[in-house]
């Protein structure tokens, strides 16, 4: 495979990669026709504390804001000033229905005064799926002995609308933070998994096991780190700068001395048999 | 009993050269183990890019000046999922009676990156194109383009496949327009 870049080539084996100082960012799709009638809409994205915000406008990339992502707070609300007379950008209905039609005024095609500019500018809020944490065993533990701590949550979409056109959210999951309630914690690039998922008998240690050194109550905490990107219809992914942190359920459990017992068998099955 | 032992050994010898004969002979050079380079420089690929790109700019135009008529022109220039969207595009205009009247035309072309594999590459570009002189317009002839719409743009172009025959993946607009100079 090949690659190339226009300042540098770096060879690695069979691959050699050329990159250049790019453009700032990319915005979304823009067909021939809208481009030629009116430009096309920016497109951008960025992370409040819970979601993803995708900002749209159509002010073409002459514009001057620097197209989309932060303009969600102070300042004038960037956009496009379409007039409001049979100049009106026809397609712009279809192609971004339910935006432009529910904002032009008067009916197509009849004359009217130039008013006052109207904005076309949208924002789409985004919010992940939160992450649920899981203990083994189940809301108890033994000193001494590894609890297995994970989470289930993986990359996962979000849908919405942006100007009328189909966007996605991608949320994806890259750093567990956990807190285990005895003053320690712990920060993993793995979710881990149950312990019958990863072939291992109970107690044994895992990526994301904890082992408690005195018996008590503990509260646990998981804050579960992600990365964003989104995309317009089928286009690109596209990064949103930043992350996302989303905390998960808490769990209460009781970590307890565990004392060795001879038994006849197998107390699950012979629950009165001696020493159970 | 001395004499056996050469007349066993001389054949053998001359068996063991003949059939060695054939092994010695030098191979043919083996293929290279990685494709030759599509494009011998940078240069070349944004040349090749560029030609694409601008023929597709030209029969898209020619699609719009003429109303949306014969969408099909423009399908082996762009993948399937851009060409519908570019599809849809080309319906409204006809749907709605709309011509546009002038070409748009690339005023500067950066290359991002150029990729190969085996006999595929894959060029990323950037391109300044104007829409200086051009306007579209209505059934009555009269001008529906936005009062504030760009006079250029930059797009930047993603397109895959051989050297004679790339196809438009992905274009999307770029905020910066510095390299429109």
């Amino acid at each position: 495979m090949w690659v190339r870049n226009a300042t540098a080539a770096i060879l690695l084996g069979t691959i050699s990669i050329v990159i250049i100082a790019s453009p700032v960012k990319a915005s979304s799709i823009c067909t021939d026709s809208s481009w030629y009638v009116g430009g096309c809409p920016n497109i951008g994205g960025e992370l409040g504390d819970d979601e993803a915000l995708l900002t749209g406008d159509l002010d073409g990339p002459g514009g001057g804001n620097g197209g989309g992502g932060g303009n969600g707070g102070g300042g004038g609300t960037p956009g496009i000033h379409v007039p409001s007379t049979p100049r009106l950008y026809e397609p712009c209905i279809d192609i971004f229905e339910g935006f432009c039609a529910g904002i032009r005024p008067g009916a197509p095609g009849e004359p009217g005064e130039d008013s006052d500019p109207i904005t076309l500018s949208d924002v789409e809020a985004f919010r992940p799926t939160p992450p649920v944490q899981f203990m083994q065993p189940d809301g108890w533990m033994v000193v001494g002995l590894p609890t297995n701590f994970y989470t289930t949550t993986s990359a996962h979409t979000v849908d919405g609308e942006l100007l009328g056109l189909a966007a996605t959210v991608r949320f994806t999951p890259f750093s567990y933070r956990w807190r285990y309630g005895d003053g320690s914690s712990a920060v993993l690039s793995t979710r881990g998994a149950p312990w019958s998922t990863l072939g291992l008998r109970e107690f044994d240690a895992t990526a994301t096991s904890h082992i408690y050194r005195a018996s008590g109550t503990y509260v646990i905490d998981l804050d579960v780190d992600y990365t964003a990107e989104y995309r317009i219809q089928d286009g690109a992914w596209l990064p949103i700068p930043g992350s996302l942190r989303l905390p998960a359920n808490r769990l209460t459990a009781t970590a307890g001395d565990a004392v060795t017992v001879l038994v006849d068998r197998d107390c699950a099955t012979a629950p009165s048999g001696p020493g159970c | 009993m001395p004499r056996r032992p050469h007349a066993l050994v001389a054949p053998l010898l001359v068996l063991a050269l003949v059939s060695c004969t054939p092994t010695t002979v030098i191979p043919p050079a083996s293929p290279p183990s990685e494709e030759a380079p599509l494009f011998a420089s940078d240069e070349e690929a944004l040349a090749a890019a560029t030609e694409a790109y601008e023929e597709f700019l030209a029969v898209s135009s020619q699609i719009l000046q003429d109303g949306g008529e014969d969408p099909e022109r423009a399908r082996t220039y762009l993948s399937d999922s851009v060409f519908a969207e570019e599809l849809a595009g080309y319906e409204q205009f006809s749907e709605s009676g709309f011509r546009l009247i002038g070409q748009s035309r690339i005023t500067n072309s950066v290359l991002q990156q150029w990729s190969q594999y085996e006999t595929k590459a894959e060029i990323i570009a950037y391109f300044c194109v104007s829409l200086e002189g051009t306007d579209v317009v209505n059934g009555s002839g009269e001008s529906i383009v936005t009062a504030d719409r760009p006079e250029q743009s930059v797009f930047e172009i993603v397109l895959t496949g051989s050297r004679s025959d790339l196809v438009i993946e992905s274009k999307q607009v770029w905020s910066d327009e510095s390299i429109c100079g």
